[in-house]
Order: C-alpha cells, then sequence, then structure tokens
C-alpha cells in the first residue's frame, strides 16, 4: 500500500527509504506495545495477588486500600 | 406686491438668467419643493447639522478619514491615521490537516523574524494503543538520529482513582509528547500546544515545551491524562520544520504553526 505523508498541508508519497523506516517503526511500536500490555496485565495480576495476600494476613478492604490505594 | 404668473422664465438674451439684485433675498416659502435635475454651482456647503445616515451611497475618500499614506497595507488607527499593521506579537504561519498520513510535517516558515514559535495540535492515531510523538526536521528532511532527550509528567485518571505517570529518555529518535497508549477514537483527539526554541540557532539546541490532553487505548476510552514533556534535540544544527506522528501507524489531525515576534 502506497504511505503518504503531510508535508506544509499537501499529501506526498514517502520515498522507498522513508516507507522503510516508517514500517520499521510500526513493527517496533507493536513490539512495544505488546510489551507494555503484558506489563500491565503482569502488573495487574501482582496487585490482585498481593491484595490477597494482604487479606489472608486479616486486612480488610479499607484497610489495604488505606495502605496501598488498591 | 405685484404677481407674475408664468410656466418658465428664459432669458431675454443669451444663456444667464439672473434673480434679483445684490443685497436681496429670495425667499422660498414652507412647503415649496425645489426640484433640482440639473448641476448647481455655489451652493453654500452646509457645516453642521448633517447627519452620518444622510451619506448612504458613495465611498468616502480615505484622505477625509485621517493622515497619513491609506494603503492595502495600512489601517487607520484610533488617532484618525494611517500606520502599518502591528499584528500583535502572534503571526499565523502554517495550517496542516492531515488525513491517515504517515506524519503531519511543517516545513520552511522558520525565519530570524522569531526566536519562538507556538505550535496548537489536536491530532488523533489511524491505529490505536500507540505513542504519539514529534521530530525536529533539518533541511526538510525529519531527522531520526537518537539525539533527542526528553521528560514527561503526567496526572491519570481512570477508574475513580488518579495517579501520576512520568516518562522520558536522553538517547531517543523522537520526542515523545503525550501517552503511549493513545486511542484511535477520532473523538478523543490529543489536544495540546507546543512552545518551540530557537530552531534555526546553530549555537543552541532546539528545545520544545508542550502540554497536553491524552487519553488510553479503548474506544471510547476509560482514562484521561494531562501531559507535560519537555525535551532538546543535543544538536546545534538549523532545524527547518517539525514533525508530528505516531509510532504505531498513521496520524489524523491539525497542526497550526505561529510565529512568536523577537520584538
Amino acid at each position: 500500500m502506497t504511505m503518504y505523508k503531510l508535508l506544509n498541508g499537501e499529501k506526498v508519497k514517502l520515498t522507498a527509504e522513508e516507507e522503510t523506516a516508517k514500517i520499521a517503526e510500526i513493527e517496533q511500536a507493536n513490539i512495544n506495545r505488546q510489551a507494555r500490555e503484558t506489563a500491565a496485565a503482569d502488573a495487574e495480576t501482582k496487585k490482585a495477588s498481593g491484595k490477597q495476600k494482604l487479606k489472608d494476613l486479616g486486612l480488610d478492604d479499607a484497610e489495604i486500600n488505606a495502605l496501598m490505594g488498591v | 406686491m405685484s404677481k407674475i404668473e408664468v410656466d418658465k422664465v428664459d432669458p431675454q438674451s443669451g444663456t444667464t438668467l439672473t434673480l434679483g439684485t445684490s443685497g436681496d433675498t429670495v425667499s422660498i416659502p414652507s412647503g415649496v419643493t425645489l426640484a433640482n435635475s440639473g448641476t448647481m454651482t455655489g451652493v453654500p456647503v452646509p457645516t453642521t447639522g448633517i447627519a452620518a445616515s444622510a451619506i448612504s451611497s458613495g465611498t468616502i475618500a480615505t484622505a477625509r478619514l485621517g493622515s497619513g499614506t491609506a494603503s492595502s497595507s495600512t489601517f487607520l488607527r484610533g488617532d484618525q491615521t494611517y500606520a502599518e499593521a502591528g499584528g500583535g506579537s502572534l503571526t499565523f504561519l502554517n495550517t496542516s490537516t492531515g488525513s491517515n498520513v504517515s506524519s503531519i510535517d511543517i516545513n520552511g516558515h522558520f525565519t530570524s523574524d522569531y526566536a519562538h514559535y507556538k505550535l496548537i495540535y489536536s491530532l488523533y492515531a489511524a491505529t490505536g494503543n500507540t505513542d504519539s510523538m514529534c521530530r525536529i526536521m533539518q533541511s526538510g528532511s525529519v531527522v531520526t538520529s537518537s539525539n533527542y532527550w526528553y521528560a514527561g509528567m503526567g496526572m491519570y485518571r481512570a477508574s475513580g482513582n488518579t495517579s501520576a505517570n512520568n516518562t522520558g529518555d536522553n538517547g531517543a529518535d523522537k520526542w515523545l509528547i503525550s501517552s503511549s497508549d493513545n486511542t484511535a477514537d477520532s473523538q478523543y483527539p490529543c489536544t495540546g500546544e507546543m512552545i518551540l526554541f530557537n530552531p534555526l540557532s546553530t549555537s543552541q539546541n532546539t528545545t520544545m515545551t508542550t502540554t497536553n490532553l491524552g487519553y488510553n487505548s479503548g474506544s471510547p476510552p476509560n482514562a484521561i491524562r494531562i501531559w507535560t514533556f519537555g525535551g532538546q534535540y543535543v544538536d546545534a544544527a538549523a532545524s527547518s520544520g517539525i514533525s508530528f506522528s505516531y509510532e504505531g501507524g498513521n496520524i489524523n489531525g491539525t497542526v497550526r504553526l505561529y510565529g512568536i515576534k523577537n520584538s
């Protein structure tokens, strides 16, 4: 698919070099996105498990929230 | 008093008809209408009592409105003097609106008239969950060298909680300027302003500060962020322009560039 940029308000076709760079950037962004989503999911999992461990120690939700904000 | 009743009075000879003698008064009684379809000369010009509303056609000569030179580049001031337009300290230079393009680039508008520039932008990604970013241009080309430094701080509001975010780099190939997980929902554009400092300088780095409103990746998003970023491009070469884009795909939206006059 032909790729375009906007230069001073005019649509201009990307050079082959620019197109290659943009495609590489998108691929890297996909990798970054996946890493970000994995990290966010891990953080949620750890948050839930940590909260459960605190509950197992006898803290209630209000106490956990006051301590950790979760 | 004698009375002459005729329908027309013409000169007995020649073409001049004289009414009365110097010192006489010619009275026109109330209710009489003088209908003039010809030309009247020597009529005294009234100096008072002319209502502005009486001027209902034609154009008043510029020389009657003020002193100085009236031209397409001058304006009439309140003191009735024609002068060059002051124009304020902010000058519009360019607006670019892109639709599903790889980047929105504004190039060639930096001049010695301005050391600082203001950009107003409203952008959204063509692909969701991606970084919004900026790069400088040199000699008309977008620069991707790893000389970009930036730091950003944000406040994030979602799910009943408000929390702080931060990010940064000192060797990146772009400036990040907002959320890393922007939505592609056109109703929720990343909207903000940027000040760009000294892009033409060959002794100082090009620097920027920007503040904007961003969102997370949902459509519609369920979180809102306010971001402030600062950045520099570590290279004393002159910048010729600036490029806005999204790392993970194409960009939509509008960028407006203004020059802030040096004096």
